[in-house]
């Protein structure tokens, strides 16, 4: 069997790059391979739409039959939605007004934070499973195309890709996802205890407030760093054919802690964008007027315009990552995998 | 042991004063109520301790037609003493201070009574021993009864010494410490109120306030010099001790209780209020310095109430108010004592969000629901609460743009959702709809089946009672009714029965039902609209009394006859409350016929034939009953068209936005 990462190994051009470079590369990278975004984003989609229908359902009922109707798309009707909120149980319980403008990012970025994404109602939690499930075939496919076929790939290659990875990035994602596990019972649930106790002694809600700040800070460093953590480790198996998952996830280790700073800060740009492109979703939901047919159609598409874009960071992470990874590895104790094939 | 130096006595002339500057303009504030007690307090304050030790003289009048042999009197604090009091086992023995289970021993509190003589005359005080009226638990220490020798005869009054030394709990419920701030509330030995029934003294509850007598509190206040001070009434003197303490000495009349606060890093703030026909108010701002950029939203919120409840119910009559912003987690915020209330808010606090406003009008309403019309919070707490949280919203209504949606993400990071208006009016509907079933407005505070039951009952549904009578009997009567009410019962302990005959007096009409179905009932509001259907009629057709037999299209031709449209509206009640109710039917043409309802029965059917059909039909179509649970049902198209979804289309599109990022936020753990 022939799975290899050999076209980059040996490949001078990336050493030398600065960080400015790493990414430009990493961009043109991601334009040779624009399927896997299209096929990140159908899966998002379809997997969401999954509960759309019976949402649908449940929300048209609580609007009754009457004028409340025209009220709620001129906006949010606060009697409707305590009504909507004291009757509906299951998964439709997770709308509220946050849905609006940055309240989604905030909302799932404080459930990530506390731990609590497990509280959400299990037809979600279903759907999440399947999702992660869904995504580690197209991480698996993408990565595998990144190395094997980094000018680009067919659709049938692409997906042959995802099933020479499958199984090594599912067992990443596991290992990835008991990570998160232990840390939240080993680390967040203490440090929050810590944390609710330190801000109860304080003399004011400033000082309380600068503790959650501080709890709350540390909790996104160490998350980012171990999602980090596990993306080399996936580049590592996807570039180098590693078939040890420990292994793997060790070299990732290993490979962040040696260039950490310049790792972390490739990591910490490509957020910044992420929060630049929030911002921007945020500033123009805000100023469309969706009150009628027209505005609200161009607000969908303008959602689903920014889960692209966002499913195209995410792309342009890992591309970069492997970009950098491919700049700062030790090539030459890469054993001639080919040559044993 | 107090070292203060001679204090200067200076009682103030309020009343004289007040009418020569001609600041009255319609109440007599000669002497406002019957002063049945009067305190004289000295006490100290240990702040290394937590222990306020002094004595107080109590003058208590026999306004009654028996004599008193037994004296009752409240020693709140001891319902924080230990895990065994009523208060503690009402909230089913959880800890009063959350997430402290093994409960530091300077947390609890009591009041200590060391010792108690008759100083008037001569009765002697010849024992005491703990009651516990409400319950048969042994171990509350919050009700004192004191035996004397003697009866006092009606119309007699006896005067009291009592020494004692009150430690102040940890902030728990209204009172207590939090570091150097210390809120000091149901801190001496009261006494309870004496009829012809005998004491209505009840052990301190979980969920119940308070109940005392009008009369006169002189209290001398010693604190370390560096100390802040804010108290019921007004400041008549300062004394510098020779210990390095300062003893501030607060005199008010006509109140029924007295609480103060003390703390060094209070930053103080005075400004009068003033209005044209209303009184001059002296109002001190006691502010944490960390949210001193709240300073204006503060002393606003309070000329706002002093204005409009002035207005509407009667001039605020005591000269000064202290407002004070509580120190963080000190459980004593949003209080309301005799001219000294505590407010509420965050140093993150957004404008539209209307805190610490709400709180502060609130409590400032206070001073005229409790603190004037002073009702038995234990017994008839809606009283107090529900008029007085309908007269807060009102108040907000009439000055600030309805609250904002907010939520606050991790935990202190307010996002304000500016297109989601609150209404003043609905805002403690969902209450009602979630346990107003539960129980009914009229019960003893501690009898409601659950601490849920007594807040929708004493807060909420009242609240929306009244919004709805308003509706009903119009804004000017309510407001008459609601002044005549106050103005009588001012300085007085009003009941329910007052509140309904005062209703029906002003109303000019019985409106008995409307108090059944509200106050008396726990039964809830919810009409709707069933049916709203427009069908076409035929053709006539068969065998008719002329005995003709009608053909086809007879007397027509064909595409020219009139269309005629039965209308079939049915109204139904679906819950129990019975209203009179409006039924409105628009037509395509824009014929608008409305009927009236006594909404008794189950069901009302009205049928109509006409050229043209039903647009929609709506039961309520002005929201008077605005205690209706469930509006959404009160109206009804006849027909979907086109945009019927879109608001479903609209709302569904951004809930699957929100999941599609949260099935992100998901992957990004794996």
């Amino acid at each position: 069997m022939v799975v290899l990462a050999t076209k980059f190994v040996g490949d001078d051009r990336l050493h030398g790059l600065n960080m400015r470079q790493i990414l430009s590369e990493g961009w043109r990278l991601l334009t040779r391979h624009k399927k896997a975004v299209f096929f990140f984003y159908l899966t998002n989609v379809m997997v969401a739409a999954f509960l759309l229908v019976p949402f649908m359902e449940v929300f048209d009922h609580s609007l009754g039959l009457g004028l409340y109707r025209e009220q709620m798309v001129h906006a949010l009707d606060y009697d409707w939605y305590t009504l909507f909120v004291d009757r509906v149980t299951g998964f439709a319980s997770t709308f509220a007004p946050w849905v609006m403008g940055a309240g989604p990012f905030a909302k799932n970025m404080e459930a990530l934070l506390n731990g609590e994404i497990t509280q959400f109602p299990w037809e979600i939690l279903c759907l999440g499973g399947v999702y992660v499930f869904l995504q580690t075939f197209l991480l698996g496919a993408t990565l595998g195309s990144l190395s094997l076929n980094p000018k680009g790939t067919s659709t049938r290659q692409f997906f042959q890709n995802g099933v020479i990875f499958f199984g090594r990035f599912f067992r990443l994602a596991v290992l990835a996802l008991l990570t998160f596990w232990v840390l939240d019972s080993w680390i967040i649930e203490p440090l929050a205890f810590l944390v609710n106790k330190l801000s109860e002694g304080a003399l004011t809600d400033r000082g309380a407030s600068a503790w959650n700040l501080v709890y709350y800070l540390l909790m996104l460093l160490v998350f980012m760093i171990v999602n980090m953590l596990f993306d080399y480790a996936k580049i590592k198996v996807a570039i180098e054919n590693s078939t040890s998952i420990i292994l793997s996830f060790l070299a990732g280790v290993n490979f962040c802690k040696k260039h950490f700073l310049a790792a972390f800060g490739l990591y910490l740009g490509i957020t910044i964008l992420g929060v630049i492109g929030v911002l921007i979703y945020t500033g123009v939901e805000h100023v469309l007027p969706q009150r009628t047919w027209l505005p609200i159609v161009v607000a969908i598409f303008w959602q689903q315009l920014y889960v692209l874009g966002r499913l195209s960071i995410k792309l342009f992470f890992y591309t970069s990552q492997v970009q950098f990874y491919l700049q700062r590895q030790d090539f030459k104790q890469i054993p001639d995998i080919q040559s044993s094939n | 042991m107090l070292l203060c130096g001679a204090v200067s006595m200076v009682i103030p002339q309020s009343v004289q004063t007040a009418a020569e500057e001609g600041t009255i303009l319609e109440d007599d504030l000669s002497v406002l109520s019957d002063r049945i007690v009067d305190y004289k307090i000295e006490v100290e304050l240990d702040p290394t301790n937590k222990i306020v030790q002094g004595h107080e003289i109590l003058t208590w009048r026999n306004r009654s037609g028996k004599g008193v042999q037994d004296f009752c009197f409240h020693l709140y604090l001891n319902a924080f003493r230990n895990n065994r009091s009523t208060f503690v086992r009402e909230g089913r023995y959880q800890s009063l201070w959350a997430g402290e289970e093994k409960i530091p021993e300077d947390h609890w509190g009591y009041t200590q009574v060391k010792s108690v003589e008759v100083v008037s005359s001569d009765q002697e005080v010849v024992g005491s021993d703990y009651a516990h009226p409400d319950d048969d638990n042994e171990e509350d220490r919050s009700v004192l009864i004191v035996h004397v020798d003697k009866p006092l005869p009606p119309g007699e009054e006896i005067q009291f010494r009592i020494d004692f030394e009150s430690k102040l709990p940890r902030g728990t419920r209204r009172t207590g410490w939090s570091e150097d701030y210390f809120f000091v509330a149901q801190w001496f030995p009261k006494v309870g109120v004496f009829s012809e029934e005998g004491w209505n003294c009840h052990q301190y509850h979980r969920s119940t306030e308070y109940f005392a007598d009008f009369g006169i509190y002189d209290v001398s206040l010693t604190v370390p010099s560096n100390f802040v001070v804010g108290a019921t009434g007004m400041r008549i003197s300062q004394q510098e001790n020779t210990d390095g303490s300062m003893t501030h000495r607060y005199y008010q009349e006509d109140v029924h209780d007295f609480a103060w606060t003390a703390s060094p890093r209070f930053l103080k703030k005075t400004e009068v209020f003033t209005d044209p026909t209303l009184p001059e108010v002296e109002v001190t701002l006691l502010l944490l310095p960390e949210h001193k950029d709240l300073e204006e939203r503060y002393l606003a919120a309070t000329s706002h109430a002093l204005r409009y409840y002035g207005h509407w119910f009667g001039a605020y009559p005591y000269k000064t108010i202290t407002v004070v912003d509580p120190a963080y987690r000190s459980s004593s915020g949003g209080m309301e004592y005799p001219t000294f209330i505590t407010g509420g808010t965050h140093f993150w606090a957004p404008a539209t969000v209307l805190r610490p406003e709400g709180v502060t009008v609130h409590e400032v309403g206070h001073q005229w629901w409790y603190g004037m019309s002073a009702n038995n919070e234990f017994e008839e707490a809606w009283l107090d609460e529900g008029l007085n949280s309908w007269s807060e919203s009102k108040v907000q209504k009439h000055t600030y743009s309805p609250s904002r949606y907010m939520v606050r993400f991790f935990r202190d990071i307010p996002f304000v959702f500016n297109s989601v208006e609150i209404p003043f009016e609905t805002a403690s509907l969902s209450a009602v709809r979630r346990s107003g079933q539960d129980d009914v407005m009229i019960r003893r505070g501690w009898e409601y089946s659950s601490n849920t039951a007594y807040r929708t009952n004493s807060y909420s549904k009242p609240e929306m009672v009244l919004w709805t009578l308003e509706r009903w009997i119009g804004e000017k009567t309510m407001l008459e009714a609601m002044r005549t009410f106050f103005q009588r019962y001012k300085f007085k302990h009003p009941t329910t029965q007052n509140f309904i005959d005062t209703f029906n007096e002003v109303i000019g009409q019985d409106m008995s039902w409307f108090f059944d179905e509200t106050l008396f009932s726990s039964e809830l509001v919810d009409y709707a609209i069933g049916t709203a259907r427009s069908t076409e009629i035929p053709e006539r057709q068969g065998v008719f009394d002329n005995g003709i037999i009608q053909p086809l299209n007879s007397g027509e031709e064909e595409g020219t006859r009139q269309r005629e449209y039965l209308t079939e509206v049915v109204v139904q009640r679906l819950k129990g409350a019975r209203f009179p109710v409006d039924v409105l039917m628009v037509f395509d043409d824009g014929e608008k016929i409305r009927r009236s309802w006594d909404g008794q029965d189950r069901w009302e059917k009205y049928s109509f034939q006409k050229p043209t059909r039903l647009e929609y039909a709506s039961v309520d179509p002005d929201r008077k009953l605005l205690l209706d649970i469930n509006p959404t049902n009160n109206s009804r198209y006849r027909a979907t068209d086109k945009g019927f979804a879109l608001a479903t289309k609209k709302w569904a599109s951004k809930w699957l936005f929100w999941l599609q990022n949260l099935l992100e936020t998901i992957a990004f753990m794996a």
